[in-house]
C-alpha cells in the first residue's frame, strides 16, 4: 500500500533528523542491538532448555558467574544467561506485538469513528473511553485467572488497554480532516465511507499515530515488565520473563546479587533505550524546540 | 523640536543558520515629539524590523549596529540594546494580529489591570476599574468589555483592546506595526482614524507601519518609503503623494487604485530581493525603469525640498 | 469554558462509562473462557470442590435468561454485594476499598512530590534555553523515568536497608511498624490519614517515614515526564505573540511568567495528571511489593495465587470507576482553567 510506504518514508526522514542528536544515536543503536539480541535469543542461548525453564538442575543452584555460566545460575539451577535471552525474546516480541496491533486497531477505529454517522461514532468513541478507563494490570489479572496463566492473556490485556490511546489520536486528527473538502467531495460522488477512510483519511492520520506508537515503546516495556513483576510472586507465569526474574530474584539480592542484577540490567537498558528513542523522535516530530526561542528576560 | 526617536546609521541583522544577514541598512531617522510618521513598503522590506527595533522587541539572535535614541535616551548603541525601563513607559508596540497578541486566559479588564499594575503599582479595585473604563472609552469601547475574554470579541474590537493596552502605560512613542492588515476593509479606515485621533488628543509620537500607502494620507504628517532595508524617499505626506520623485515611490502610487480613475493599474515587475541577496549599489536597480550606469553606486540623499529627501541618482528624470 | 451544561454533560458521560464498566465486568464474569462457574468459584481443588462450583453456578444463575442475569447482576453490584473473596472469605467490596485506599495513598504522596518538582524543573529547563542546565535536566529525567519503577525501588530499598543496618535506624519496610500496628484500627485503609483522624501522632510519624521513600521512587515517572512536557509547553508559550506583546508593554518578567506563560502550561499539566494516575497505580502496586506494603498489589498477588476471580473482577470495577471519575474531574478542571476549551 502506498500509504504505508509514504509513512515509512516520513519516518525515515524523522529518524535522519533525530540522528543528529548523540543521545539518539546511542539509544537507537542500543535498542536495535537489544531487539536483535532478543529476536535471536532462543537460538544463541547456551542452555536453551534451562532458558525455557523446562530443565531444572537443583544441584547447581545459585552459582556465581563463571565460564560455564557467564551470568551465574538462579535458585533452580538454571543458566541465567539463557533465561535472560529467552526473557528478552519475550519482552521484544510482546512489546512489538502490542504496539503494532494497538496502533493498527486504534488507527482504523479512530478514523472510522470520524467519518461514520453519528450513532456509530458515539458508540466507537464510547468504547475507546471505556477501555482507557480500565487498568491494564487488573484486566491482565482477570484474563490470567480466567485462562490459567501465561503471557497470552497479558498481551491481550495490554492491547485492549493501549489501542484506545491511538484511537483517540487518530480520531482527533481525522475529525479535523473531515471538515476539509477533499473528504466531502468523494462522498458526494457516492464513494463508500470505508473507501474514503482507507484512501483519504488513513494516509494523513498514519503519521501522527506512528510517531505516538514509536514513542510509546518504552512505556509498554515498563508496563509489561511491571505487571509480570507483580504477577511473578504468584507463580502464575511460567514462561521466562525479565520482570518475573527480577521479582523472584529480589529475595536473594543481598546474598546472591547476580540473580537479580542481570535481568534488571537488561530490562533497564531495554526500557531506557526505547524511551530515549521514543522521546527524541517525538520531539523531532513536533517542531517547537528550535535551537533558539525567544527569551525576553 | 524635541526628538522623540532618533537613529543614526542604525542597522539590524539576524543570525541564522547561513550566517549573519543584515535586514535594515544604516537607517537615519529624526522623528519629533507629537509627530506621526509613516513607514511604507512591501512585505519583507524590513519595516517591521525597524518597528521592532524601536519598540525594543528584537529577538535575542538579532544583531544591531549604529545608534537609536528614544526621548534622548540611548536605547541601542552598537551591539548593545538597553530597553529596561523604556518598554511601556516610553515606547509601546501595537501589533499586527490583535487576536494573537491578547492573552487568551485573562479577561480584557484583567489584562489592562496587569499593565496598569506594572507601571503604577498596586491599585485599589475602584481605582483600577476607573482607569480600565477610561482606557476602554478612549478606544470607543463600552466598559462591559472588561468582563469579556478575547475570544468572545470581534476582530475590530480585539484591535481596539490591543490599542487600549498599548495606551495603558501612558507611553510617549507608539509603534503601530500594520495595525489594520488583519482587519476587513471597512475597519481599516476606522481604526486608522482612531489612531490618528488618539495621537492628536494624547500628544503621542506615532510610527505607523503599513504596506498600504493610501492610509498614510489619513494618518501621517511625514512618510518614509522603505525598499530592501533602506529608505528611498522621505517627505511630508502631501509632498510625497503629489510630488513623488523616486521611481519606486512613483510605481507604488500608480499601483494603488484610486476612485474614478480611468487609468490602468500598473504593477511593478519583478519581486523585491530577499535579505542577504541585495544587489550592489541602488537596490532597486534591477526593477527600475530609469536605472543607469551611476546606479551601481550607493545613492546619496538629495535634499529636494523642505523635509523632502530622495535617495536616487536619477530623481530628476520624470 | 466551564459551564453548567458542560458539567452536566460530562457527568452523564461518566455515569454511562461506569455502567459500561459494570457491563464489562459482567462479560468477564459470565463469559470467561471455559466454565464461568468454575472460574467464579476460584478453580477449587480437593474435597468440597464440586459443591463450591455448584454454589457458584447457583449464585451466578447461569441457567437463567440473559436479561435476568444482567439485571440481577447490576442490582447486586449497586447494592454493594460484590461477592465473597475466595481467598479471604470476606466481602470483596470491603477488601478492595481498603486495598485501593492504601495504594491510592502511595500514589497521592508521589503526586505531591512529582507535580511541584516536575513543574519547577520544567520551567527551569525552558528558561535556560538550550543551555547546560536544560540538557542535564532533560537527559537525567529521561534516563530516570525510563527505568522501570520496581527496579529503582529495589535499588532504593537495598540502599536504605544497608544504611539502616549501618546506622541502626528502623528498616523501611511495610506501612507501619509492627509494634504500632497493634491496637491501631484502620478506617479508610490509608494509614497516614487514619492516624491523623484518630490523633495518633506516633503512628502518623512512623507511617510518614515509611511512605516517603517509596513515594519518592514512584514520583520519578510523573516528575520526569512532567518536567519534559512543561519544558516544551513553556518554550511554546514563550514564542506566543501575546507574551511578546506583554514584554512590549513593560510587564516585568515574573508577572509575565505567572499570568501569561503559566496559564498556557497548566492545562497540559492537568491533562497529564489524569494520565499519570492510571499509570502510577500499576507502578504503585509493584513498588508496594518491594517495600512490603499491603495494598492492591498484595491483594492481586494473593488473588492470582488462589484464582480469586470475584476479588479481581471487583477490583476492576472499583478502580475503573475511580479512573472515570478522576478523568471527569480533570476535564472539568481543564475547562475551568482554560477559557478557550470548546465544550
Amino acid at each position: 500500500m502506498t500509504t504505508v510506504t509514504e509513512a515509512l518514508r516520513d519516518l525515515l526522514r524523522l529518524i535522519r533528523r533525530a540522528w543528529r542528536r548523540p543521545a539518539f544515536r546511542v539509544a537507537f543503536s542500543l535498542a536495535l542491538a537489544l531487539t536483535v539480541l532478543g529476536l535471536l535469543g532462543p537460538y544463541v542461548a547456551p542452555y536453551p532448555l534451562q532458558g525455557l525453564g523446562v530443565e531444572v538442575v537443583s544441584e547447581r543452584s545459585l552459582l556465581p558467574p563463571s565460564l560455564e555460566h557467564p551470568l551465574g545460575t538462579d535458585a533452580m539451577g538454571r543458566d541465567i544467561l539463557s533465561r535472560v535471552l529467552f526473557g528478552l525474546w519475550r519482552a521484544t516480541v510482546v512489546t512489538l506485538l502490542v504496539i503494532s496491533v494497538s496502533s493498527a486497531l486504534g488507527l482504523f477505529v479512530g478514523s472510522a469513528a470520524a467519518i461514520l454517522p453519528k450513532p456509530a461514532e458515539t458508540v466507537l468513541v464510547y468504547t475507546m473511553e471505556l477501555f482507557i478507563s480500565v487498568p491494564s494490570v487488573l484486566l491482565a489479572a482477570a484474563l490470567v485467572a480466567a485462562t490459567g496463566g501465561g503471557l497470552v492473556p497479558l498481551t491481550v490485556a495490554l492491547i485492549a488497554t493501549w489501542w484506545p490511546w491511538y484511537g483517540r489520536v487518530a480520531y482527533t486528527q481525522a475529525r479535523a480532516l473531515r471538515e476539509l473538502d477533499f473528504v466531502n467531495l468523494p462522498r458526494l460522488f457516492g464513494l463508500s465511507r470505508l473507501y474514503i477512510v482507507r484512501k483519504h483519511i488513513v494516509p494523513h492520520v498514519v503519521s501522527p499515530v506512528l510517531v505516538e506508537a514509536l514513542s510509546d515503546l518504552g512505556s509498554v516495556v515498563i508496563e509489561m515488565s511491571t505487571i509480570t513483576f507483580i504477577f511473578g510472586a504468584s507463580q502464575s507465569i511460567s514462561e521466562p520473563d525479565l520482570g518475573v526474574m527480577v521479582g523472584l530474584g529480589l529475595r536473594y539480592i543481598t546474598t546472591h546479587p547476580w540473580v537479580v542484577l542481570s535481568p534488571a540490567l537488561f530490562l533497564a537498558l531495554l526500557a531506557i533505550s526505547f524511551t530515549v528513542f521514543g522521546e527524541v523522535l517525538y520531539e523531532e516530530a513536533n517542531p517547537v524546540l528550535r535551537k533558539r526561542w525567544f527569551r525576553w528576560f | 523640536m524635541v526628538l522623540a526617536v532618533r537613529s543614526y546609521e542604525l542597522s539590524v541583522g539576524y543570525e541564522i543558520d547561513e550566517g549573519l544577514v543584515w535586514v535594515v541598512d544604516r537607517l537615519n531617522l529624526e522623528i519629533g515629539a507629537g509627530e506621526s510618521y509613516c513607514l511604507v513598503g512591501e512585505s519583507g522590506c524590513g519595516k517591521s524590523t525597524i518597528g521592532n527595533a524601536v519598540a525594543g522587541l528584537l529577538p535575542p539572535y538579532a544583531v544591531t549596529d549604529g545608534v537609536l535614541e528614544l526621548m534622548g535616551v540611548k536605547a541601542i548603541e552598537g551591539r548593545l540594546r538597553r530597553f529596561n525601563g523604556l518598554r511601556g513607559r516610553v515606547v509601546v508596540r501595537i501589533p499586527q494580529d490583535p487576536a494573537a497578541s491578547l492573552n487568551p486566559f485573562l479577561t480584557v479588564g484583567e489584562q489592562l489591570g496587569e499593565v496598569l499594575r506594572a507601571h503604577l503599582g498596586q491599585l485599589t479595585e475602584s481605582e483600577a476599574r476607573k482607569r480600565v473604563g477610561y482606557l476602554l472609552s478612549l478606544v470607543k469601547l463600552p466598559p462591559e468589555v472588561a468582563e469579556a475574554y478575547p475570544h468572545q470579541l470581534s476582530g475590530g474590537m480585539k484591535q481596539r483592546v490591543a490599542i487600549a493596552l498599548a495606551l495603558a502605560p501612558s507611553p510617549k512613542v507608539v509603534v503601530a506595526d500594520e495595525p489594520t492588515s488583519a482587519l476587513d476593509a471597512y475597519l481599516k479606515f476606522s481604526i486608522a482614524r482612531l489612531l490618528k485621533a488618539l495621537q492628536l488628543a494624547l500628544g503621542l509620537t506615532l510610527i505607523f507601519i503599513t504596506h498600504d500607502i493610501t492610509l498614510a494620507r489619513h494618518v501621517c504628517d511625514r512618510v518614509a518609503v522603505i525598499y530592501a532595508g533602506r529608505v528611498v524617499e522621505e517627505a511630508r505626506t502631501e509632498d510625497l503623494l503629489e510630488g513623488a520623485l523616486h521611481p519606486y515611490t512613483k510605481l507604488l502610487l500608480r499601483a494603488v487604485p484610486r476612485r474614478l480613475a480611468s487609468e490602468r493599474l500598473a504593477d511593478i515587475p519583478g519581486t523585491p530581493p530577499p535579505p542577504g541577496r541585495y544587489p550592489s549599489g541602488c537596490r532597486f536597480r534591477p526593477r527600475c525603469p530609469v536605472a543607469s550606469e551611476e546606479c551601481t553606486r550607493d545613492p546619496e540623499p538629495a535634499e529636494v525640498g523642505e523635509m523632502h529627501r530622495v535617495y536616487c541618482w536619477r530623481w530628476r528624470s520624470a | 469554558m466551564l459551564t453548567l451544561n458542560y458539567i452536566v454533560r460530562r457527568s452523564a458521560l461518566s455515569l454511562a462509562l461506569i455502567v459500561g464498566v459494570l457491563l464489562l465486568s459482567f462479560v468477564l464474569t459470565y463469559y470467561a473462557p471455559g466454565d464461568p462457574a468454575l472460574t467464579w468459584a476460584g478453580r477449587p481443588r480437593g474435597p468440597g470442590a464440586l459443591e463450591a462450583v455448584e454454589r457458584a453456578r447457583q449464585e451466578l444463575g447461569l441457567d437463567k435468561p440473559l436479561w435476568y442475569q444482567l439485571s440481577a447482576y447490576l442490582q447486586r453490584f449497586l447494592s454493594g454485594d460484590w461477592g465473597i473473596s475466595v481467598k479471604f472469605k470476606t466481602p470483596v467490596l470491603g477488601l478492595v476499598v481498603r486495598g485501593f485506599a492504601a495504594s491510592l495513598e502511595l500514589v497521592a504522596y508521589s503526586f505531591l512530590i512529582a507535580v511541584p518538582l516536575g513543574y519547577l524543573l520544567g520551567i527551569s529547563a525552558a528558561l535556560s534555553r538550550g543551555g547546560l542546565r536544560d540538557r542535564v535536566i532533560y537527559y537525567l529525567s529521561v534516563a530516570i523515568s525510563g527505568t522501570p519503577r520496581f527496579i529503582t525501588a529495589a535499588a532504593a530499598y537495598v540502599s536504605l536497608y544497608v544504611l539502616s543496618q549501618a546506622l541502626g535506624t528502623p528498616v523501611i519496610y511495610g506501612r507501619v511498624s509492627s509494634e504500632l500496628r497493634v491496637g491501631f484500627t484502620e478506617i479508610t485503609g490509608a494509614i497516614t490519614v487514619d492516624s491523623l483522624i484518630q490523633g495518633r501522632l506516633d503512628v502518623l510519624a512512623d507511617s510518614l517515614l515509611r511512605i516517603i521513600p517509596p513515594a519518592l521512587v514512584l514520583s520519578t515517572y510523573p516528575m520526569g515526564v512532567l518536567a519534559r512536557v512543561v519544558r516544551l509547553a513553556v518554550a511554546e508559550t514563550l514564542e506566543e505573540e501575546y507574551v511578546r506583546q506583554a514584554v512590549s508593554l513593560g510587564i516585568p518578567a515574573d508577572a509575565v511568567l505567572k499570568r501569561y506563560v503559566a496559564p498556557g502550561v497548566v492545562p497540559v499539566v492537568t491533562q497529564l495528571s489524569g494520565l499519570f494516575f492510571s499509570y502510577s497505580l500499576v507502578e504503585a502496586m509493584a513498588v508496594e511489593g518491594v517495600f512490603g506494603r499491603e495494598g492492591l498489589g498484595y491483594l492481586l498477588v494473593k488473588a492470582l495465587e488462589s484464582s480469586d476471580y470475584p476479588l479481581i473482577v471487583g477490583s476492576i470495577v472499583l478502580v475503573s470507576a475511580v479512573f472515570v471519575v478522576a478523568n471527569t474531574v480533570a476535564d472539568v478542571v481543564q475547562a475551568k482553567v482554560n477559557p478557550r476549551v470548546v465544550v
